[in-house]
C-alpha cells in the first residue's frame, strides 16, 4: 500500500501551506486554491508512477516558489495588503503602548520610591531638578521599551510571529487571547493606582503633593516627544515594506 | 513559446474561451491550454489565478467551491454573460489581428 518512507503528504501540503501564508498577499481563499491545485497536481503525477515525496517535490517545485507567486497574487489583493499592514500597525502600537507604559511606570515608581529610600526631601530642593530627574528616567523607560521592541519583532520576528500565527488559527484560542488582553491592558492602570496608594502610605499625602507637580512636567515632556518618534518610526516601516512589496 | 507580452494579452480570451465549453478549474485549464496548443501555451500558477481573480471581479466569469468526485473541494469558474460579451469583442479583434497579419505573409503575385 504505502511507501515505507515516513514522508507524510498532508504533513508536508500544510507546511508548504503555512510557508505562503506568511505573505500578507495571499487571502486564505486563495491558499485553498492554491492547495487544491497542489494535490490534483500531485495526483496526476503518482499516476504516473512517482512517490508521495518525489509528486510534492515535483508539483511544489512547478507552482513556484512564494517569492514568485508573491507580486502577481499582491496586484490583485492590494486591499488586503493594506489591511494587513494597518492590522500589524495596530498590534505594534498597542504592544509598544503596553510595553512603555508599563515599563515607565515601574522605573518612574521604583526611581521615586528610591529617593524616598534614600531619604531625598522632596520639599526643600524645589521643582526644577525633580521634573529633570523624572524626565531622564521616562527617557530611559521610553528607550528600553523601544529597544524591547524591536528585539522582540526583529530578533524574535519569525520565530514570534509564526507562533502569534499559529495562535490566532485556533478558534479555542480566542477566549483565552481576549482575556490575557484584557488583563493586560487592565495592569497598567492598576500598577498605576496601586504604586500611587503604597507612595502616599510610604512618603505621607503633603509631600506627595510636592511630588505630583515635577512628575506632571515631566509628563508633558514625554507626550511631547514620544510621538515625533513613535510617528516617524512608523512611517520609516511602512516605506520600508512598501519598496519591498513593489519589487 | 509565446513572450510574455503575448501570454498577458491572450490569457483572457483563452480562458474566456475554454469556459464556453463547460465551468472548469485552474489546473485543468492550466492541462487544456497546454493539450490544446501542443505544449507551446505554457501557464504558471502564479500567472493564472490572479488573472481569474480580476476577472471575477469584472464579473466575467463566476466561482463556486463544490466537492469534486475525487472528494476534494475544487474552485469551478463558469462564464457569465458578460464574459460571453467580452469574448465577443476579443474574438472581433483577434481576427482582425489574424487576418491583417495573413494577407501580408501571403505570397504576393509578382508584377513584373
Amino acid at each position: 500500500m504505502e511507501t515505507t518512507t515516513s514522508f507524510d503528504l498532508n504533513r508536508a501540503i500544510q507546511q508548504w501551506r503555512e510557508n505562503l501564508a506568511q505573505s500578507p498577499a495571499f487571502r486564505s481563499e486563495n491558499l485553498n486554491e492554491l492547495e487544491s491545485h497542489l494535490r490534483d497536481s500531485v495526483a496526476t503525477l503518482q499516476t504516473s508512477g512517482l512517490s508521495a515525496e518525489e509528486a510534492f517535490l515535483v508539483a511544489a517545485n512547478r507552482i513556484g516558489k512564494g517569492s514568485a507567486l508573491e507580486p502577481e497574487f499582491g496586484k490583485v489583493n492590494g486591499q488586503t495588503i493594506w489591511l494587513d499592514r494597518l492590522f500589524w500597525m495596530l498590534i505594534g502600537y498597542q504592544v509598544w503602548g503596553f510595553v512603555s507604559g508599563a515599563i515607565g511606570l515601574v522605573t518612574g515608581n521604583a526611581f521615586l520610591l528610591g529617593l524616598h529610600g534614600v531619604g531625598y526631601d522632596f520639599k526643600s530642593h524645589g521643582h526644577t531638578i525633580l521634573a529633570a530627574l523624572f524626565t531622564l528616567v521616562h527617557l530611559a523607560g521610553f528607550a528600553g521599551s523601544l529597544a524591547l521592541c524591536w528585539w522582540l519583532f526583529y530578533r524574535k520576528g519569525k520565530r514570534f510571529g509564526r507562533w502569534l500565527n499559529r495562535l490566532l488559527y485556533r478558534r479555542a484560542t480566542w477566549v483565552l487571547a481576549f482575556v490575557t488582553l484584557y488583563l493586560l491592558s487592565l495592569s497598567i492602570p492598576l500598577i498605576s493606582g496601586g504604586t500611587l496608594t503604597l507612595l502616599i502610605t510610604a512618603v505621607g499625602r503633603e509631600t506627595v503633593g510636592e511630588i505630583v507637580l515635577p512628575q506632571s512636567y515631566s509628563s508633558i515632556i514625554m507626550h511631547l516627544t514620544t510621538p515625533v518618534v513613535f510617528i516617524g518610526l512608523t512611517l520609516f516601516l511602512a516605506r520600508k515594506r512598501l519598496r519591498v512589496s513593489q519589487a | 513559446m509565446l513572450t510574455k507580452e503575448l501570454v498577458a494579452a491572450s490569457t483572457v480570451p483563452l480562458v474566456l474561451s475554454v469556459l464556453t465549453q463547460g465551468e472548469s478549474y485552474g489546473y485543468e485549464l492550466i492541462q487544456r491550454v497546454r493539450e490544446l496548443s501542443g505544449g507551446r501555451i505554457e501557464w504558471t500558477e502564479g500567472m493564472l489565478y490572479p488573472v481569474l481573480h480580476w476577472m471575477e471581479d469584472e464579473d466575467l466569469i463566476e466561482s463556486e467551491w463544490r466537492e469534486a468526485e475525487t472528494g476534494r473541494k475544487r474552485k469551478y469558474y463558469r462564464l457569465r454573460k458578460e464574459g460571453r460579451k467580452a469574448l465577443q469583442d476579443e474574438q472581433q479583434q483577434w481576427l482582425t489581428v489574424h487576418e491583417t497579419l495573413t494577407k501580408l505573409w501571403k505570397p504576393q503575385p509578382r508584377l513584373t
